[in-house]
């Protein structure tokens, strides 16, 4: 069992994949769950009603799915064992999992914790040490493992009952992590000003401030490639003008 | 083997890390950049290539269902182009600086175009995974989960095939393009690598100037000040 576990928590590190515009993640959680259902199933008619229940549309964070995949492997254990589990209730479970767990782990690990473990990685950058990237990389998959196979554990053993603790718990520092975020930024702003204002002088700095503040002011509109492309290269022209 | 080919493999592996969600987050230009560095043999210079590349784009966030630029393959073409034509032009210091600033560009460019492709490639792949359910239908369960996996394959060329074809023109545009009398001083702190973190402020400060978190930016900022001003 233990050996199919694994099998598991190693297909949750391929499940986008197939990541598409009609299924988005459908068919990678379908190829996480398809060795168990081959295990429970006990004949075709079984395996083909087991494996239509999990084909289609799975849009959920990457990293909690891992969730999901324990709780639905759960609740089809428990379908299997006699229980009375409709196809639907399977089904509710997965959707409000994936809305709850998407809301909260995007926010968690796009808004919150890469660009805070980036800004710190990009503090030691900027003189030149390679403890940075170290920290980045420890302190982001900290989180990140722990939450993909303690998640699977969590929703295999608790079942439908991980959620009700979990919206509540579920990164409980979020909100000190937050903080912490928005200090290192202004850490790193302060560093950046202080440079350009030492080394290249006062009509650097306050250029660097007005690409800041252009970057600032355009992202409302624009997608950040083509303001990163026109800010980069507006500052590639005034550094030639100067 | 030979310099392109070694950071067109890297590419590929790091696109998988980033695309296949792995998302070990070794495919973040920061880390890219290094292993570029180490993989070429100019650790410092692939470091803080990807470094600048990844302050480009430092609080830049990828709301569900929005095409993000490709990163990873950006993060390792700046740090490629910036060590091998470098490297052409014999490591003349006064050049770096354009060597840099051109190099930055088109990786800046080279994470537009994954961008673009990844946003005809779902639409695309949808029509495979339509086809791997048939499978999973009929009760071929393995030939559905052969169909997600072989997508690997098309993570690992993109990035492979993308840096293949553009390293090698690139790298001779920008040693035309740096050629002659340098227009950006690069060197240490040089002025690219001063001004470039600014851009990566921005969207920052767009991400924690809002109410709950506007009060700690500050407070970092004013922090770091005044310990600076004390240090003297």
């Amino acid at each position: 069992m233990l050996a199919k576990h694994l099998g598991v928590i190693w297909r949750l590190f391929f499940l986008q994949n197939s990541r598409n515009d009609r299924t988005i993640d459908g068919l990678g959680f379908f190829h996480i769950l398809s060795p168990i259902f081959r295990d429970l199933a006990e004949d075709d008619g079984e395996l083909k009603d087991m494996t239509g229940r999990h084909l289609g549309y799975f849009n959920a964070n990457p990293i909690l799915a891992s969730y999901i995949v324990g709780v639905v492997m759960n609740l089809e254990m428990k379908k299997k064992a006699g229980e009375d589990i409709s196809a639907e209730r399977i089904e509710r479970v997965k959707n409000t999992l994936s809305s709850v767990l998407t809301a909260r782990g995007d926010y968690f690990f796009e808004v919150i914790l890469v660009p805070f473990a980036l800004t710190i990685g990009s503090i030691f950058a900027i003189y030149s040490s390679y403890i940075g990237p170290v920290i980045f990389l420890a302190f982001y998959n900290l989180y990140h493992l722990q939450s993909r196979i303690g998640g699977f554990r969590a929703g295999l053993f608790l079942g439908e009952d991980v959620w009700r603790g979990l919206a509540r718990t579920l990164f409980r520092e979020q909100r000190f992590l937050g903080a912490c975020a928005a200090f290192v930024s202004g850490v790193f702003g302060a560093i950046v000003f202080s440079r350009a204002w030492s080394f290249g002088g006062a009509r650097l700095a306050v250029w660097g401030l007005a690409a800041a503040g252009g970057v600032f002011l355009l992202r409302r509109k624009f997608h950040i490639l083509w303001v990163v492309l026109a800010v980069f290269v507006a500052t590639a022209l005034f550094l030639a003008c100067r | 083997m030979s310099p392109i080919l070694a950071t067109s493999i890297l590419g590929g592996i790091l696109a998988v890390d980033h695309r296949s969600s792995v998302r070990t987050m070794i495919s973040q230009p920061l880390v890219g950049g290094l292993l570029t560095g180490m993989v070429l043999g100019a650790t410092m210079e692939g470091f803080l290539a990807g470094a600048l590349f990844q302050m480009l784009f430092l609080g830049n966030i990828t709301l569900r269902g929005e095409h993000a630029p490709d990163l990873p393959v950006g993060g390792v073409a700046a740090a490629a182009l910036y060590i091998l034509v470098s490297r052409d032009a014999g490591n003349a210091m006064p050049a770096n600086g354009n060597i840099l600033m051109l190099s930055m560009l088109l990786a800046i460019l080279v994470a537009g175009l994954g961008r673009y492709f990844y946003m005809i490639w779902e639409k695309w792949a949808g029509r495979l995974a339509d086809r791997a359910f048939e499978y999973a239908r009929n009760g071929r369960l393995r030939r559905a989960s052969a169909i997600h996996l072989s997508m690997i394959f098309v993570h690992f060329l993109y990035g492979f095939t993308v840096l293949l074809a553009v390293l090698p023109p690139a790298r001779s545009l920008i040693a035309f393009g740096s050629g002659g009398s340098a227009f950006i001083d690069a060197g240490p702190p040089g002025m690219l690598v001063l001004m470039v973190p600014f851009i990566g402020i921005g969207s920052l400060a767009r991400l924690h100037l809002v109410r709950s978190q506007a009060f700690w930016f500050a407070a970092g900022f004013l922090f770091t000040v005044i310990l600076m001003m004390i240090r003297g």
